[in-house]
């Protein structure tokens, strides 16, 4: 009965031993267990070992660093205003345009792959879609038919913010003026991503 | 099996898994632990020359004679907008341009330029004049060979630093073609 005893007793040990091993061993090869918190207005995507594991919202997250990795972004609309950018029209004259629209992110995973940092990709694309699709204009289809161009702008931001994981909110075009020299450098009043003056 | 011996192979156990552990420690002492998502790429240099381009996964580096350089492979979108030009005849001209920087070979893109998207935007804009400079007639109606023939020299130029760009998209091109003027012209053959 002793002996028994005893060879439960040491038994037992030696698996509690193993046990701490083992788990220590874990520890090393999975990295230290962490909470990450994503606010009302954050989302995310956690990564395993690299590669997507799962889209996450709102809330206390378990994330295990070392190996695992918790990407998130704001969801909150990103606005997007531009003034005084000129345009060349089809019938060498110029056109003196701004827009302001509002943008949010719809998925989150195809935001976080469709550039390095997402919340540039809204102004991109809008500055893109109105500059090409004026630019097909002539100063009198411009006068005539302002709405449609305006609808045909916003009808290609859609799909292509889509594309990228946004919803375009709004879209207008407040200023639209027909007259200018093609050559003319409009006035900056809003910083740009990138443009170039040669 | 006796008490004593029991007691044995749990000290050996014990000892065996405090030496694993201490070996394992020295071993990792200093190391340090980096996670690469799959839109990146580790560019990993051991004692100062190029090993390998890692992909995902979560790798441990000894960072006092090795070195991982992230290589961000997402696009970035950029604009070069009214760019003023001239063409083969002399023309003024102004475009307009969108398109995407991408990343082809981690490695050289992370050994030739110290900024990969300012650099390779230099570079872009450069070699868009320039091929614009070759074109005769540069015009609307020809707008998608003209794109398709700047991707083609963009990303031949880029290709010698890893980078390339998806189809450029000319958003503005304007060209200023000056009519014939007959009165100078008759005046030149009087």
């Amino acid at each position: 009965m002793n002996s028994a005893s005893n060879f439960l007793t040491t038994a037992l040990l030696v698996l509690g031993w193993l046990g701490l091993v083992g788990l220590a061993w874990y520890f090393q090869r999975r990295g230290k267990p962490t909470t990450v918190t994503l606010l009302p207005y954050q989302h995310g995507v956690l990564y395993r070992m690299g590669l997507p594991l799962r889209d996450v919202g709102p809330g206390k997250h378990r994330v295990w660093t070392g190996t695992e990795l918790l990407v998130h972004g704001d969801v909150r609309p990103i606005s997007v205003n531009y003034e005084n950018l000129v345009v060349a029209l089809q019938d060498s004259s110029a056109a003196l345009y701004g827009f302001s629209a509002s943008v949010q992110v719809q998925d989150m995973r195809k935001a976080v792959y469709c550039a390095r940092d997402y919340s540039d990709v809204p102004a991109f694309i809008l500055l893109r879609c109105a500059r090409r699709h004026l630019n097909d204009c002539s100063a009198a289809s411009i006068k005539l038919e302002r709405e449609a161009i305006v609808k045909r702008i916003t009808d290609d931001a859609q799909k292509r913010l889509a594309a990228a994981g946004f919803s375009l909110i709004s879209f207008r075009m407040p200023q639209l003026l027909v007259g200018t020299s093609p050559q003319q450098q409009a006035p900056q009043t809003t910083p740009r991503l990138s443009s170039s003056n040669g | 099996m006796t008490q004593d011996q029991f007691m044995g192979i749990f000290s050996l156990v014990v000892v065996i898994s405090v030496l694993v552990a201490s070996v394992n420690r020295q071993r990792n002492r200093g190391k340090k632990r980096i996670l690469i998502t799959d839109y990146r790429r580790g560019v990993h240099f051991v004692s100062g020359s190029f090993k390998s381009v890692l992909g995902p996964g979560s790798y441990r580096f000894d960072p006092r004679n090795e070195q991982i350089n992230i290589v961000d492979m997402r696009p970035q979108p950029i604009l070069i907008e009214r760019l003023p030009f001239q063409d083969a005849l002399t023309h003024n001209g102004i475009i307009s341009v969108g398109t995407e920087l991408l990343v082809r070979d981690p490695r050289l893109a992370a050994t030739a330029l110290r900024d990969q998207v300012k650099d390779a935007y230099v570079m872009v804009r450069e070699t868009l004049r320039a091929e614009l400079s070759k074109q005769i007639a540069v015009g609307k109606e020809n707008a998608a060979n003209l794109s398709q023939s700047i991707t083609n020299a963009v990303n031949t130029e880029l290709a010698k630093v890893g980078m390339a760009v998806s189809d450029v998209e000319i958003t503005e091109l304007w060209s200023h073609s000056p009519q014939p003027q007959t009165t100078v012209g008759s005046a030149i053959i009087q």
